[in-house]
């Protein structure tokens, strides 16, 4: 292991405070966390900050939703290629299509299985 | 203008009224053209009787003359007395047309000259109508002239006659003047063939212009009254076929499946109506299919979101448990059973919600009504929610109005609608309170009890208000919430509330907290959906 290299980022956009939670839980070890509640906060984060990957819940509470934030995420220029990932509760058919044709670049249904989860999130990040 | 706007009346009323109308119009016209016939054939008659009287004139007029000149020779009194029975005839002629002439005439005098005349009584009206009405008439007129020109040429004849009695009655009368006298006679009877025969032809003449008049007349109208028959029930027939082809094309597109397609109305008739008819029907096919759709959308989008909130739960509960297969440290084993149990209970008042709801929704509802303490009841609701209040330095607070009231309701309904209210209200402010209030008001026909749950908290966009208590748009549309939850509460308080046969309504503004006020009878006597 390259001890120089540098801890990767995530920002995890959810409004659940439990989910938040068990992925802060996950993390331990693995990567930096950010988390934000809602798509304003979101596309705020993304402005200021460069991070390896996004956790992106779709049902925010709120009209302006996951959606609505990876788009605006995928208007910066140096977001075009970061990988999106929607972990949603919208399993139903043609969902996954929706969020993977609106921006996201990988799908991961709620509730989590955590061992798939935590390989995809190893796999998105190279470690 | 005015022919216009008729033409569009007539257009306008119904088909049974167009048909009376027609039938209507050709029965006038053939009693004109009967009038016309009958009033002709009078006419033709009267003018018969003149010609006939003419006759009866002359034949007399020649007889008479040859009575006088009879009378010259013979100096026989009876000639005398033939020449002046004939006499008579024009005599009474002259009476009437006398009588006649006057601006007002004596009618008795006008018939009595006429049947001295010889003339058939049955004759006499139609020819005096005919001398009154018609003189005017060319023919008529110049008939007339002729009758005057006889009448003093016979004036003569009288005066030849009353010269010639007298002489021959004189003592010394002379032969020599006797036959100068009845020399005149000839002349004269000249003279009255020749105005006897004018007139004659003036009314020969007369009733050929009249015949062919008439003639005119009658084909006219005869004309007029099947062009009118045949154009108005053209038309007519036109007009419902027009109407009933147009139905039948729009039809056929609506049946084909386009709905864009209206039956075009030309008249307000019976065939109007039902073009009216038929494209208020697509109308109402567009409406209920639109409808339709949108409920199928809306209850696609509810089971979605149902599928969503369960499993939003399931997060924590799978998530952690799996966690705490592996942990060891105490603290966190009690954290993570406290997120489990947190979603569990999460999970059980979602499911709740939607049991309820579709419990409610199929009519499987059995409303028990009995007595219930409101005042003890809204305050053991308070009591369960005190914890929930505190956690969040909430102030939790009843203000009723009366101290003790009793009403007759089914207690699950008043529960779940008094859990709904105060756990929305709690969760969703953040600092504040949240105030319960209880009162009393009679109308003219029944009691109420209005209960008022106010909070402090983010309050409700104005758009959103009008759809927060129906549980397929508010959990399908994303409503402006900040914190968990299906939104089923209200709906299910509101079809609660409906089934007791009270009222819900919310004032609220978005950053301003939310007013919702529930209407109830106290005494709700049997169901009402």
């Amino acid at each position: 292991m390259n001890l120089k290299a540098k801890q990767k980022i995530v920002l995890l956009v959810e409004d659940d405070f439990i989910t938040v939670k068990l992925i802060e839980n996950l993390f331990i070890g693995l990567c930096n966390l950010d988390s934000v509640g809602s798509a304003s906060e979101a596309i705020e984060k993304t402005k200021s900050k460069q991070y390896d990957a996004i956790i992106m819940d779709i049902n925010l509470g709120k009209s302006e939703n996951g959606m609505y934030a990876t788009k605006n995420i995928r208007k910066l220029d140096n977001y075009k290629t970061t990988p999106i990932v929607a972990l949603t509760a919208y399993t139903m058919m043609g969902d996954k299509e929706e969020f993977i044709k609106g921006g996201c670049s990988h799908y991961m249904s709620k509730p989590i299985e955590i061992k798939e989860f935590v390989a995809l999130m190893k796999q998105i990040l190279g470690l | 203008m005015r022919t216009f706007f008729r033409l569009d009346r007539l257009k306008n009323i119904s088909i049974s009224k167009k048909l009376y109308f027609i039938v209507g119009t050709m029965a006038i016209l053939i009693m004109v053209e009967l009038f016309t016939l009958w009033f002709a054939i009078h006419i033709l008659s009267s003018v018969r009787a003149f010609v006939g009287a003419e006759g009866l004139w002359s034949k007399a007029q020649k007889d008479a003359s040859y009575y006088l000149q009879k009378y010259s020779h013979t100096h026989n009194e009876e000639d005398y007395k033939s020449y002046q029975r004939f006499m008579a005839v024009p005599a009474g002629d002259h009476k009437t047309r006398l009588e006649l002439e006057k601006p007002e005439p004596n009618m008795e005098i006008a018939r009595q000259g006429f049947i001295e005349g010889k003339i058939h009584p049955s004759d006499i009206d139609g020819m005096i109508k005919l001398f009154r009405r018609f003189s005017d008439v060319y023919y008529i007129n110049k008939a007339i002239q002729c009758w005057i020109q006889g009448d003093s040429v016979i004036a003569k004849l009288t005066i030849i006659g009353e010269k010639l009695h007298t002489e021959i009655n004189s003592k010394n009368y002379s032969l020599e003047k006797i036959e100068k006298i009845a020399e005149e006679i000839d002349p004269i009877n000249h003279q009255l063939t020749i105005i006897e025969d004018n007139f004659s032809y003036t009314l020969g003449e007369g009733s050929r212009w009249l015949e062919n008049l008439i003639l005119k007349l009658l084909f006219s109208v005869a004309l007029s009254v099947e062009v009118t028959g045949l154009l108005l029930s053209i038309s007519v027939s036109k007009g419902i076929t027009k109407g009933l082809n147009e139905i039948n094309r729009a039809t056929r597109r609506i049946s084909e499946g386009d709905l864009t397609e209206r039956a075009e109305i030309f008249l307000t008739d019976e065939i109007g109506q039902v073009a009216v008819a038929v494209n208020k029907m697509t109308e109402d096919l567009i409406e209920s299919k639109k409808h339709a759709e949108e409920m199928y959308r809306l209850k696609s989008s509810f089971l979605a979101n149902m599928s969503h909130e369960l499993r939003t739960p399931l997060v924590g509960i799978l998530g952690f448990s799996e966690l705490l297969t592996t942990t060891q440290n105490l603290e966190k084993v009690r954290e993570f059973s406290g997120f489990i149990n947190f979603s569990g209970k999460r999970l059980m008042e979602t499911l709740n919600l939607i049991l309820d709801i579709s419990r409610i929704e199929a009519g499987e509802t059995k409303l028990i009504f009995e007595q219930i303490d409101i005042v003890s009841k809204i305050n053991e609701t308070i009591n369960l929610f005190s914890i929930s209040a505190a956690n969040k330095n909430l102030k939790l607070t009843f203000e009723p109005d009366v101290n003790e009231l009793t009403i007759v309701s089914d207690a699950k309904a008043i529960d779940s609608i008094l859990n709904n209210l105060i756990n929305n209200a709690i969760k969703f402010t953040s600092d504040g309170d949240v105030k319960i209030k209880l009162s009393k008001i009679d109308d003219e026909n029944s009691k109420w009890i209005v209960i008022d749950v106010i909070d402090t908290g983010i309050g409700i966009i104005e758009k959103d208000l009008d759809m927060i208590f129906h549980e397929f748009r508010q959990a399908s549309e994303g409503l402006s919430r900040s914190f968990d939850g299906t939104g089923l509460g209200l709906s299910v308080t509101k079809k609660y509330v409906n089934l007791l046969g009270g009222s819900i309504s919310v004032s609220s503004a978005l950053g301003k907290g939310s007013n919702f006020t529930v209407k109830l009878p106290i005494e709700t006597k049997h169901h009402i959906d």
